[in-house]
């Protein structure tokens, strides 16, 4: 008995395309349409909704990954006692400067007139990069503790990291000045060349200055914080010789991946 | 074998909110061999969580380069090419 000629086995003799998305491969893209579209109308209209659904998973990596790190270790205890024996008397030397710098602060305010500083509300960080792609944190206060939209954001030592973009009752997302596209006015050096701070991602800030400007390796960069609020040191100077420009590359004093508490400006 | 073809996904997603970016790449790039649209649709789940409205939705960038990448090693491969 003959068997049945089957088109979908001879298309390539008999000229019969087979269909350019399968049946199922079609329902699987309309199911993740779906769900896509529906993310999106969420992120729009209720922002805060995708931030709390998020927020517990955040919280789980965060606790997994911290939980690795302090599971493996490679270095010796005996490195470790080292380490942390130096990393005591540096706290010590470093506390003593602290306590000089202060009461010069006091003295100076004394002179010039106090100011009350705006209290800073007090943030958990829930994602921050590497998991996040962006130089963006989440951070687990919002609207309702105060916090609103281009609010300051200070790391540990009250140095600036950033602004807040969005802002929901619960949560808000904080966008670093080493975000890629993240355009801050600042100024470098000592003598407070004005320039333009250009984030590249992963922490890494780039400004472009006359080469007459003066700059240095080991200058400070500043943005607008109470007056000058320093940032970071530029680390190194690419400069071209028929540029008239010179690029600055910075390291920030805070590093971005391991932020766990950050304090919003009112 | 088959029961990682089908848990590159949701491990993926998961990777989302754990593993660093590039992790969450590779993922991409392993569930789009293994299902095309799935990397387009991770790259917008990154970008409705972590981007912050300037530069280029890098997620969904990826996540559509990764899913043309993927159609076209299957037609290669389908028409013998590869």
């Amino acid at each position: 008995m003959k068997k049945r000629y089957s088109l979908r086995t001879s298309g390539a003799v008999s000229g019969y395309r087979s269909e350019i998305i399968p049946g199922d491969v079609r329902l699987g893209l309309i199911a993740m349409g779906v769900i896509a579209v529906i993310l999106v109308l969420v992120r729009f209209i209720a922002p805060g909704a995708l931030t709390t659904i998020a927020t517990p998973l955040w919280a789980v990596g965060s606790g997994a990954t911290a939980a690795v790190g302090s599971t493996f270790s490679f270095t010796s205890t005996q490195s470790s006692e080292r380490a942390l024996t130096e990393s005591h008397a540096e706290n010590v030397a470093l506390s003593a400067q602290n306590a000089v710098l202060a009461a010069r602060v006091s003295d100076l305010e004394r002179l010039l007139g106090g100011r009350e500083e705006a209290p800073g509300i007090l943030a958990s960080v829930t994602s921050r990069p590497p998991v996040s792609p962006y130089d963006v944190l989440g951070i687990d206060r919002g609207t309702s503790s105060g916090v609103v939209e281009g609010a300051l954001v200070l790391g540990p030592g009250g140095t600036p990291v950033g602004t807040v973009i969005e802002a929901a009752p619960g949560h808000a997302r904080v966008v670093l000045y080493s975000a890629v596209g993240v355009a801050t006015e600042g100024w470098a050096g000592a003598e407070r060349v004005p320039v333009t701070l250009s984030g590249i991602g992963a922490g890494a800030v780039r400004a472009v200055v006359p080469r007459e400007a003066g700059v240095a390796v080991g200058d400070g960069v500043y943005v607008a914080a109470a007056g000058a609020a320093p940032i970071g040191t530029i680390i190194a100077i690419d400069s071209d010789p028929s540029s008239p420009s010179v690029e600055l590359h910075m390291r920030p004093y805070i590093n971005p991946f391991s932020l766990t508490w950050v304090s919003v400006l009112q | 074998m088959q029961v990682l073809r089908y848990a590159v996904f949701p491990l993926t997603l998961i990777s989302l909110f754990v593993f660093p970016w590039t992790v969450t790449l590779l993922g991409m790039a392993g569930s789009a061999l293994v299902y095309p649209p799935t990397a387009l649709f991770i790259g917008i789940i990154a970008d409705l969580l972590y981007y912050p409205g300037v530069g280029l939705p890098m997620g969904g960038v990826w996540g559509a380069g990764l899913t043309i990448l993927a159609y076209l090693v299957r037609y290669f491969v389908k028409t013998r090419m590869l």
